[in-house]
């Protein structure tokens, strides 16, 4: 492939000068080497939230008493049984790479976290380990001891102050002290403590209503001297499902990444944009090979699974709420219950197969990903008027098999014909 | 996507090293009719001791072929348990149903009206055979499918199916009630019903849908199919073709089904 054909492919979407930033942005991430290749596991240790975002993925319950959390779920002792069972498994995998990301829920509205932390990090190492937090409870006395025991901290600031404030419902975390102040404060002073500001990143949500934020929102991190910077796609599961229509467009998604690596140009700043979409902007756009069906749990290599706070394991950390936990495993504290024998029986690899690229995207013949199948079935069951907490196994796994809405390839093409291959048009093979 | 020559011109088609790497497909997209019939039947062929399914495959081509597998693996053995709605028995024929479920190593069970959700094969916990929904549309199904080896995935339709089958009625027993049901109904208006509606009408509750087809070279008269319908003895469906025919219409509800179930059926099941 050319560049003068990738750029031109790309100008039917964005203009040239943004085209031209893309086609850098997208060369270079998808030649570095990740450093988070092989086998990454989300572990959401609560289910109860200190925020109520109004399009939590994971249906986090609203907790307002950081003083007595209602129930903490597993138990310290049940936590660092799974991370146990963790580290039996990482030991089955022979070279692969291997990271756990503790998530949520708020994981720091757990009295016992930092203990837990630590039980992980003599378990797996600094190297292996992150977390994922909305910044709103990191005292000095965390700071400064968090960046010891993860290599990776994701603060999730979802724009500038009104739009955070208002996304996470104006709950304030003091009388003076808005959901936006507290994460932020929490950056800044991040900043003393090099390990831990080394390990920070910061993400957030791209809606419909941010994504023109997002520039100068990158400006303000900038000052913070933040030096890592992601925006997730919004997965319409949970409670993002019923505000579906907040989720912005193929094109809005490539503006942003015009956006971001503009931002990134001068290195000071590494902004990217959710690895299921860069994934797939590289293969349409690059014909770069973004699958790669042999890593567990996602072909295109920075995808994880995900254990509920039940314990639950589940092949996409999307899927801990229903009707995904449908296709969910057992709990990881059940006895006998170990990751090597979910490995064998498949409950891992749900994404591996059906990204598989005779199964994905109605079989579409492309060297690509597939991007995110939930995002696909999700889409699946809008378009056919079928709510999600309704949705059947039948439905949920013929969704999966549907093209990612927001892959170029789905949608019209800038010269006026439909770029949608046969096999796309509609997902019936072959009707009823 | 080749529609797009922009794209594809970028766009690398699969066969390199990025080329599926599955040896054996944990899940295969079965595109066609053709296909779905033609899996479903090499799979009964091998299944070796126990099929479950959710659905009668009606639609699919080759009805014989896929029949001919089951009987065969039926005769070697093999346990076949099939859940069906209510109104699946009244298109099968009493005669039909009731000389199904008394073939050894066959379970047919009874559940109500859109019930059942997914349509799907489960053969020796070794695979799975799911046709794909059909829209929005309850219980509707296309003519396409998966085969899905994933263990996992097959733990998750069995226990749909178990489910199912724990709400399941005894066929056995759903075609002794139906029986008496039509032979009441039809009692009540016999001196209303000329000697071919009567004809008709016992060959409807006999035989379903197989009724026309084996009346095809000498057709009833259209005017007793629409007087049985008037008397409420038939009621017209949609066959496999999706061609509009008339089958037995029973006057027993599915609620009444289960009332006689829970009152003496269960007792003399246990």
């Amino acid at each position: 492939m050319t560049t003068s054909k990738t750029l031109e492919a790309l100008e039917e979407w964005v203009p040239g000068p943004v085209a031209a930033s893309i086609e850098r942005h997208l060369t270079e991430r998808s030649s570095a080497p990740s450093d988070r290749d092989g086998i990454g596991v989300v572990f959401d240790v609560t289910r109860w939230c200190n925020m109520s975002c109004r399009g939590c993925a994971v249906n986090a319950l609203l907790c307002q008493d950081l003083i007595a959390v209602p129930d903490l779920g597993l138990s310290t002792a049940e936590i660092v049984q799974i991370l146990k069972k963790l580290h039996d498994f990482t030991a089955t995998l022979g070279g692969s790479s291997f990271f756990l990301n503790f998530g949520g829920g708020e994981p720091f509205l757990r009295p016992d976290f930092m203990e837990i932390l630590e039980e992980a990090c003599l378990l797996f190492g600094r190297d292996r380990l992150g977390v994922d937090t909305n910044g709103s409870l990191l005292s000095r006395n965390t700071l400064r001891r968090l960046g010891g025991l993860v290599s990776y901290i994701g603060v999730s600031v979802d724009g500038p102050a009104e739009y955070h404030n208002w996304w996470r419902r104006g709950i304030a975390m003091s009388a003076h002290t808005t959901p936006y102040d507290a994460a932020m404060a929490a950056l800044e002073a991040a900043g003393e403590y090099a390990e831990t500001h080394a390990a920070l990143e910061v993400s957030t949500v791209a809606t419909r209503h941010n994504l023109e934020l997002i520039g100068s929102f990158i400006g303000d991190l900038r000052c913070l001297g933040i030096q890592r910077y992601s925006v997730h796609r919004p997965m319409p599961v949970g409670r993002f499902a019923a505000i579906e229509q907040l989720v912005p467009s193929t094109s809005d998604f490539l503006v942003l990444l015009g956006v971001l690596a503009d931002a990134s140009a001068d290195g000071r700043i590494r902004a990217h944009l959710h690895h299921s979409l860069e994934s797939v902007f590289a293969a349409v756009f690059l014909g770069a090979e973004t699958y790669a069906g042999k890593v567990l749990g996602a072909p295109d290599k920075r995808s994880s699974i995900g254990i509920d706070p039940a314990g639950r394991v589940h092949f996409d950390p999307w899927c801990v709420v229903p009707p995904w936990d449908e296709l969910g495993g057992p709990s990881l504290l059940d006895e006998g219950v170990t990751l090597d024998q979910l490995s064998d029986e498949g409950a891992l690899s749900l994404a591996q197969d059906y990204c598989d690229p005779s199964v994905r995207c109605l079989g579409c013949p492309h060297d690509c990903s597939g991007g995110s199948r939930i995002a696909a079935a999700a889409s699946y069951l809008n378009r056919s008027c079928i709510p999600q907490q309704e949705a059947t196994l039948t439905q949920l796994l013929h969704g999966m098999t549907q093209i990612d809405p927001l892959c170029p390839l789905a949608h019209e093409d800038r010269m006026g014909t439909k770029a949608v291959c046969a096999c796309a048009e509609g997902d019936d093979r072959a009707g009823s | 996507m080749d529609a797009c020559p922009k794209l594809s011109s970028v766009s690398t088609p699969l066969g390199g090293a990025g080329a599926s790497t599955n040896d054996i497909l944990q899940v295969r997209a079965l595109d066609s009719a053709e296909t779905l019939a033609d899996v479903l039947a090499r799979e009964i062929a091998k299944a070796e001791y126990e099929i479950l399914t959710a659905s009668s495959a009606p639609g699919l081509p080759q009805r014989g072929l896929i029949s001919a597998s089951l009987r065969n693996r039926i005769s070697s053995g093999v346990q076949y348990h099939h859940v069906v709605e209510l109104h699946e028995i009244a298109e099968m024929g009493l005669r039909i149903a009731a000389r199904y479920t008394a073939t050894a190593g066959v379970h047919l069970g009874v559940v109500a009206r859109h019930r059942i959700r997914d349509r799907f094969y489960v053969i020796d916990d070794r695979a799975v055979i799911m046709f794909s929904p059909a829209g929005d549309i309850q219980g509707a199904y296309a003519l396409h499918g998966q085969l899905i080896r994933n263990q996992h995935i097959i733990r998750l339709f069995r226990a749909s199916f178990t489910r199912l089958s724990k709400v399941a009625i005894p066929a056995r027993f759903a075609i002794r009630l139906l029986k008496a049901d039509a032979m009441q109904q039809i009692e009540r208006l016999r001196r209303d019903l000329t000697s071919q509606e009567l004809e008709l009408a016992l060959c409807l509750e006999q035989n379903g849908l197989r009724c026309h087809r084996t009346r095809e070279r000498f057709p009833w008269d259209p005017r007793a199919t629409k007087r049985l319908a008037e008397l409420g003895l038939a009621e017209e469906v949609l066959d496999e073709a999706g061609a509009a025919q008339v089958v037995f219409s029973f006057s027993l509800s599915e609620d009444a089904l289960r009332r006689h179930w829970e009152l003496e059926g269960r007792a003399d099941d246990d």
